[in-house]
């Protein structure tokens, strides 16, 4: 008995043999003639099932295409609001509570959109007004020229002394200076952090400074260097990457996640990114009811071909029987398909854009299709097509004249043990 | 009539899988020579109509062997079965199975669309059949505007219209009225004596079986005799 990769083997042999034989060619062009003529009469004279198939496949790319353009236009209103993150740096890294290892920096700092690479710490803060990010930076550090100007407090001067700005997208807006967000002089706040011996580990800090950048992005504390020693001894959890001249963002962030792939990537498009997703998930749920609408149309043009088979088992065997061989057979059944798919597909697309073009003077905002959008609708209709075809056509393929004839019931597998085990009924 | 036979079967056997197993044609052995109009009778159930199938290669033996003018049936494929079909059998049915889709000259074109003649040959050809039916007339009419009669009739000439080796008819006089029945036995006949085409007809129908050169009758599958008919005696037809 053959295997199945050898049974593929040789129908790919077969197939491709047959797609670029001279003989082929003819074979398929005089099958073609022969075909033809009768799927163009059938959907002539087969008017109901024309028009319900046409109509399903036209209404499903017609709402596809509207759909798309409405969701198009709704990302766009909401993302059009939304600020960029200013972050002191072009692009953060951020592995979590584990450290990223030497080999992850290396590579990450040779990727040639990269010009400079500095590391950091990123903590859980855990304050008077709850859990917050923080970065940690070492004094010098050019990421450092990121927060600002110094309006309270002082900047880290000695060795190990550390900063820990806090890393948040709102802005901070009148707080006392000495005051910001829980960060308050004198006041203490607990960091939770991976020690050298690899465990989870929570240290408590006194607040020795407090300042905040002129652009209000972030407040910064100062800690005494004693306490900080433990941290900056750790290995660094966080990068601060500076783009190299020319280098585009997005390609710069897509190195940088196949680079480190664990970790949380954050660039100053990160809160357009987040809102596209966040709209994306208001709109999964219609997505999902949206193919499940395809999935009933698909199921509906399914039926529609099947029945038609059914109901002509008989025509189709007194063409077989006439010396109609089962390929040309079943490009009869496939070329009334193809046709309904191509007429239903040009019908839907015509219909969207003729309700796109009559609604956009009365939207408050820009409705339009989008480029890529009809070539996917195409895809759809394609796949219906294939779906609903492939079981007529395999069907009219593999059963026998006599079954066809004597409308007899006809089995996907022609094996006679499958065809008459009885358990699936056949068609 | 030629002595050569066209058509011949060898220890034919039929078993559906269908329950305990029916046994719809047992251990045939037939030989129908060329331009011979052979009636094939029998109860309902002895098998007549599945000895057509598998003589016409519409179905496919459990044992045995079919061999139109030498080739064995056994050894061709699906598809070189079909164009054996296309080319060497014509078939008549019973319930006429004309494609509602086509008109009268299309349904008669249709064989030779499949054998892929040109557009004019088959034009031709198709008139000059549908003229020898008598139904010239009807050639642009759609079956269902056509009695069972005429409906046979255009059968009839869709089953001559490759000139096939041999003509098979099931039951074509099955679903007739008496007049109309004659009319198609004279047709075939005629087709027969005029130009020497072989004929096996299944049909129980005792005026088909007063125009055969040879009766077969089948009970239980098998044959249970052959006797030379009225036309085969040398009857007029």
């Amino acid at each position: 008995m053959l295997d199945w990769n050898e049974k593929l083997n040789r129908w790919t042999r077969r197939t491709v043999r047959e797609l670029v034989s001279a003989e082929g060619r003819r074979a398929r062009k005089e099958a073609l003639l022969v075909a033809w003529p009768l799927a163009l009469r059938r959907i002539r004279r087969d008017k109901a099932r024309t028009l319900l198939f046409s109509l399903c496949v036209a209404a499903s790319v017609c709402i596809y295409l509207l759909f798309s353009a409405f969701a198009a236009a709704t990302t766009q209103r909401a993302v059009s609001g939304v600020e960029d993150l200013r972050l002191p740096c072009d692009i953060l890294l951020v592995s979590g509570p584990e450290s990223f290892s030497p080999a992850d920096v290396r590579a990450v700092d040779r990727a040639p959109q990269v010009r400079t690479l500095e590391t950091g710490y990123w903590f859980d803060a855990l304050t008077q007004a709850g859990r917050l990010p923080l970065v940690g930076l070492k004094p010098g550090a050019r990421a450092m020229g990121g927060f600002g100007a110094v309006l309270a407090g002082r900047m880290p001067q000695a060795a190990g002394e550390v900063a820990l700005p806090e890393q948040v997208a709102a802005l901070v807006t009148a707080t006392p200076i000495s005051s910001s967000r829980g960060f308050a002089l004198g006041s203490e706040f607990g960091v939770r952090y991976v020690s050298n011996t690899g465990q989870m580990s929570e240290k408590v800090f006194t607040v020795s400074g407090v300042y905040r950048p002129v652009s209000d992005f972030a407040t910064c504390v100062l800690v005494p260097a004693s306490d900080a020693l433990d941290i900056t001894r750790s290995e660094p959890n966080a990068m601060f990457a500076f783009l190299s001249e020319g280098a585009f963002l997005d390609d710069a962030e897509n190195r940088a996640r196949s680079e480190a792939p664990g970790a949380r990537i954050y660039s100053a498009r990160t809160p357009e990114r987040q809102m596209r997703g966040l709209v994306a998930s208001v709109l999964s749920p219609s997505n999902l009811a949206l193919l499940f609408v395809f999935c009933l149309s698909g199921l509906g043009i399914l039926n529609l071909q099947l029945l038609s088979f059914l109901r002509r088992k008989r025509d189709i065997g007194v063409l077989r029987a006439l010396g109609m061989d089962s390929r040309e057979a079943g490009l009869l059944l496939f070329l009334e398909g193809l046709l309904l798919a191509v007429v239903g597909t040009i019908l839907g697309t015509v219909l969207a854009y003729a309700t796109t073009a009559r609604l956009a003077p009365v939207l408050p905002y820009r409705l339009a299709i989008g480029t890529w959008a009809p070539l996917w609708a195409a895809v759809y209709s394609f796949i219906v097509f294939a779906i609903s075809t492939w079981l007529p056509v395999t069907l009219s393929s593999r059963a026998t004249v006599d079954q066809l004839l004597y409308n007899r019931r006809v089995y996907l597998n022609p094996n006679l043990s499958c065809a008459h085990c009885g358990r699936c009924g056949g068609f | 009539m030629s002595e050569e036979p066209i058509l011949h079967c060898h220890e034919l056997t039929k078993r559906f899988l269908a329950g305990d197993g029916v046994l719809a044609v047992d251990n045939v052995d037939l030989a129908v020579r060329r331009g011979e109009f052979v009636v094939i009778t029998g109860a309902s159930g002895s098998g007549k109509t599945t000895l057509l199938n598998l003589l016409g290669g519409i179905d496919r033996p459990t044992y045995g062997e079919v061999i139109l003018d030498d080739r064995k049936y056994s050894r061709l494929s699906e598809n070189a079965l079909a164009r054996l079909r296309r080319t060497k059998l014509g078939f008549v049915f019973q319930f006429f199975n004309l494609l509602s889709d086509l008109t009268a000259e299309e349904n008669v074109s249709l064989p030779m669309r499949l054998c892929r003649l040109s557009e004019q040959a088959i034009s031709d050809r198709a008139q000059m059949l549908l003229e020898e039916v008598g139904m010239l007339g009807r050639a642009s009419h759609s079956p269902f505007e056509l009695s069972g009669g005429e409906q046979q009739r255009i059968a009839i000439a869709r089953a001559l219209a490759n000139n096939p080796s041999v003509v098979l008819a099931d039951e074509p006089t099955g679903n007739l009225d008496s007049r109309n029945a004659r009319a198609i036995i004279d047709l075939f006949r005629r087709f027969n004596k005029e130009k020497g085409q072989t004929f096996v007809v299944v049909s129980h129908d005792q005026h088909v079986a007063t125009a055969a050169d040879r009766v077969v009758t089948l009970v239980d599958g098998g044959i249970a005799g052959i006797v030379e008919g009225p036309a085969g005696g040398g009857a007029p037809c």
